[in-house]
């Protein structure tokens, strides 16, 4: 946690949750774990009006507490989650994904979790229902009767099975999550308890102290620990109707029940269970998403289309676990066959023509290539190959069985065609230096293919930070760094060597960059006496750290966006704080003057560029941090 | 102590250094330039790239959803201290008080189901009344549900930005309208969106006023004598509505906890 990143989650609740949230939240990051007490002694705010913050804050999931019950008195400790306050900045990209692949009710569910942070399945039902009129066509006791879209204008939805099935849907692409006890609680202490109750069990005596028996407990604390966080990948944990391990006056509390089977969905909610946002899922698809973008810079729209495709296939079975090292997803094992792509590829692509088939050399070579690939997994299909069954089994029944019918059969050949375009796309992805996708020999019979994200965001990394590095400092720099990087610790002479530079034109270079924290000095004297005359000083570069330096320009930069724009409204507070009056709104071309109009636009307009500025920024932090 | 001579010593040092001492006997070919910089040296100011219109979504949403979280009940805005309102600005006329947002002091808790496990015992308190030594057990005894606490649950603005600014007003428009009909049903919904003090009733009104009571207990009292006495500038503009506590407590910010 460094002071950038302190200050701007301070920025950011305030931003969003108001002053009282923020003061708190400053408190507990200057501070970090505290009690209820000395929360309130430090922030100089009735007790009260502190636990109703902390409230708030609990039920956000930005402050996280455990109460240590052993000893005389029970003591709560509380703590900020912070990567969470950071979250709160994907609030707005969130709600687009939904809405682009699920739809806007979907989208709609996932905006109103995000507002209550965490909520029970069978309360959240409840409340849509009554917040939402019943049916299109309902009529009221009046006898009038009004429309869906005339009630609630953007949400239309109507009935409980509805929300039931968006919701069924989330979950089982895991953008919703179940909340268990002790998400709530930080993972040190969650580990701790686990431990304690561990050493109980193994040995009540001093022999726990010995070596043996101390790896033995590690390893049943981790195994437990990570028996916690499985849970969650089951897919479809907390769909089923299943007892949970809540105590009897919790279920007293949950008796509800209201979850309603929708007739096309095998998988019922259990009403009892709490859902939030999973954000590390998010994280997850804003990576790919990156990566799309990537692809798309180097090869070409269509190419990137199939990629995306490819990697939302990848992505349905992503959970997503935030660790300390970043993003863990058990993407890389995945594989997707070309015909998964093929059966969700939108048609109007257009795979055949942004190919560009170049001199007829290669592209005489690269046909045959694909037609002798072809040709010989239709002689492997006669030998019973089972992998191989997949596409050719289907096709060809379809050209024996629709004989007659000319149509079905093109049809298939149009399918095969479309494969085989696909198929061209992700060898291009495949042969990139950057090795977009890999290649998966054997299994399948229009190819497999996986991702190995991990290798390509290193790669993101290590290219955006050269152009970082390039943008700040010039070529020269870049040369230097990747001069450096390649070949471990240097000294100036060395390094002058091999950049092909005078050692008087690296070293103002060297200077700013080690100022900068891109690279860093070892001093290996040569003598005992440490003179600096005789000492060599090796530059080389450490990742994590300049990784934590630049990160700490970026939450830097942020809050600076963040108080100009706090900064901008102040300018304008008058003029919005008329345009924010509930009889003004709505009518501002009635009652706004000319002026107020176009300043109230230009306001709009400088807010969206600050805030377009920070969600970059927040991209590269995602890059260099969270992927 | 030690340092005494800090700056003579750095000068010293750096003599040392250019004269070539037996310290240093290395050259230093960089050469500082003690000379003043230029006021505005030459700065080429870097220029943002045109949002594209998926970002332009992405921020219409992330606004949308701040604007929301800012209307509801979680949201809090701390009046100005005592002396420090400005006398032309702050003072609460009747259309601000008629028309503007009113600004919450303490997140307001009482209207939502929680699930109580996820909090310390210490908090139980706060977020149910029941559970307080002298509230009423019952609620926590039997088990049930209090059926006037729900979920806040707000439509989604799908809009997309269009041109120079995105006004995400016309929807807002039509929930005026509704307001009326909404109220009869004693929607969330509408509670949410408008800001109007009459939507109170809905919501278990004792509780409100102990908490009222109370609230004004903890802030400053700056009226205190106005009241006393018998002319209170702040009665002048009271339009009779009644619901709004504002008339006793700091003027400014106006407190207001429903």
């Amino acid at each position: 946690m460094q002071q950038n990143a302190a200050e701007l989650c301070t920025i950011l609740v305030r931003d969003t949750y108001g002053e009282l949230s923020s003061r708190v939240v400053a408190a507990l990051l200057e501070y970090g774990r505290s009690t209820l007490h000395t929360i309130i002694r430090r922030v100089k705010i009735p007790e009260r009006v502190v636990k109703q913050t902390l409230v708030v804050l609990i039920q956000q999931h930005l402050v996280l507490h455990y109460t240590n019950e052993d000893g005389g008195r029970d003591a709560t400790h509380y703590e900020c989650n912070w990567l969470q306050i950071y979250e709160l900045l994907h609030s707005g990209r969130m709600v687009r994904t939904i809405e682009e692949r699920f739809g806007s009710e979907a989208a709609s569910v996932i905006s109103n979790f995000l507002l209550l942070g965490h909520a029970r399945v069978s309360d959240f039902i409840t409340a849509y229902g009554i917040s939402t009129k019943p049916k299109p066509n309902a009529v009221l006791p009046n006898g009038t009767a009004i429309s869906a879209s005339e009630a609630t204008g953007t949400a239309p939805i109507t009935s409980a099975a509805q929300i039931s099935k968006h919701i069924v849907a989330l979950m089982q692409e895991k953008f919703l999550v179940p909340v268990q006890v002790h998400h709530m609680h930080p993972s040190v202490d969650t580990e701790n308890a686990i431990r304690q109750r561990v050493t109980a069990e193994q040995a009540g005596s001093a022999a726990a102290l010995q070596a043996k028996t101390k790896k033995a407990i590690d390893e049943k604390v981790a195994e437990k620990m990570e028996a916690l966080s499985n849970d969650i990948d089951n897919k479809n944990f907390g769909l089923k109707r299943k007892s949970d391990q809540q105590d009897g006056r919790a279920r007293k509390r949950t008796k509800f029940s209201v979850a309603q089977p929708t007739e096309e969905d095998e998988w019922e909610i259990d009403g009892s269970i709490i859902l939030r946002v999973n954000n590390a899922k998010f994280l997850a698809i804003f990576r790919n998403e990156e990566l799309v973008r990537w692809a798309e810079s180097r090869i070409g729209k269509a190419t990137s289309l199939v990629y995306a495709e490819l990697l939302r296939h990848l992505e349905k079975n992503i959970v997503g676990h935030r660790t300390e090292k970043g993003l863990v997803d058990g993407g890389k094992k995945t594989v997707v066959s070309t015909l998964d792509i093929g059966n969700t590829l939108r048609k109007d692509i257009d795979l055949v023509n942004s190919i560009a088939s170049g001199p007829a050399i290669t592209n005489g070579h690269k046909r045959t290539m694909t037609n002798g690939h072809l040709f010989s997994a239709n002689d492997e299909e006669s030998e019973g190959d089972s992998d191989d069954y997949d596409l050719d089994a289907d096709l060809d029944d379809n050209d024996v069985g629709m004989n007659g019918t000319h149509e079905l059969s093109s049809a298939a050949q149009e399918k095969k065609e479309q494969l085989q375009n696909i198929r061209k796309h992700l060898m291009l992805l495949a042969e990139d230096p950057n090795q977009f996708v890999t290649k998966q020999e054997g299994s399948m019979q229009y190819g497999g293919w996986s991702v190995d994200t991990q290798r390509l965001c290193e790669a993101l990394r290590i290219r955006e930070l050269e152009q970082i590095v390039e943008e700040r400092f010039g070529g020269i720099a870049t040369r230097l760094v990747r001069i450096i990087k390649d070949k471990g610790k240097m000294d100036e002479k060395g390094l002058a060597d091999t950049a092909l530079l005078r050692q008087k034109d690296i070293r103002a270079h060297l200077g700013v960059l080690h100022e900068r924290g891109f690279l860093h000095i070892q001093e290996v004297p040569k003598t005992a006496e440490r003179l600096p005359a005789r000492t060599f000083y090796f530059f080389y570069f450490d990742e994590k750290m300049s990784k934590m330096a630049m990160l700490n320009d970026f939450y830097k930069a942020m809050s600076r966006i963040l108080q100009r724009i706090d900064h901008e409204r102040s300018i304008h507070s008058m003029l919005l704080s008329k345009a924010d009056r509930t009889d003004v709104k709505g009518h501002e071309e009635e009652l706004l003057t000319k002026k107020e109009l176009t300043d109230l636009a230009k306001w709009k307009r400088s807010e969206e560029k600050l805030l377009g500025q920070l969600m970059r920024v927040d991209r590269q932090v995602m890059m260099f941090r969270d992927w | 102590m030690a340092f005494r001579g800090g700056r003579g010593g750095f000068r010293g040092g750096r003599g040392g250094g250019s004269n070539g001492g037996p310290m240093m006997p290395r050259e230093f070919d960089v050469k500082p330039d003690f000379g003043p910089t230029e006021q505005f040296p030459d700065y080429t100011i870097p220029f943002q790239d045109p949002l594209s219109s998926t970002e332009r979504i992405h921020i219409a949403r992330f606004r949308d959803h701040r604007e929301k979280v800012h209307s509801g009940p979680l949201y809090t805005v701390l009046g100005k201290r005592k002396g420090l309102e400005d006398p032309f600005e702050d003072v609460v006329t009747y259309s601000a008080k008629k028309y503007h947002r009113q600004k919450r002091k303490v997140p307001k808790l009482d209207s939502r189901p929680y699930v109580f496990e996820f909090f310390p015992v210490e908090l139980w308190e706060t977020m149910d009344s029941s559970y307080a030594a002298t509230g009423d057990r019952s609620v926590v005894i039997s088990g049930k549900k209090d059926p006037k606490k729900r979920l806040l649950i707000s439509s989604l603005n799908t809009e997309l930005p269009n041109g120079g600014h995105h006004d995400d007003d016309k929807s807002d428009g039509s929930d005026e309208e509704d307001e009326e009909k909404e109220r009869e049903k004693k929607s969330v919904l509408a509670k949410l969106m408008s800001h109007k003090d009459e939507e109170d009733d809905g919501l278990g009104d004792e509780d409100e006023d102990d908490e009222d009571k109370e609230d004004e207990g903890e802030e400053e009292d700056d009226y205190q004598d106005d009241e006393d006495g018998d002319y209170n500038a702040e009665q002048y503009f009271d339009d009779g509505d009644g619901d709004v506590d504002y008339g006793d407590d700091d003027g400014g910010g106006g407190a207001w906890f429903d």
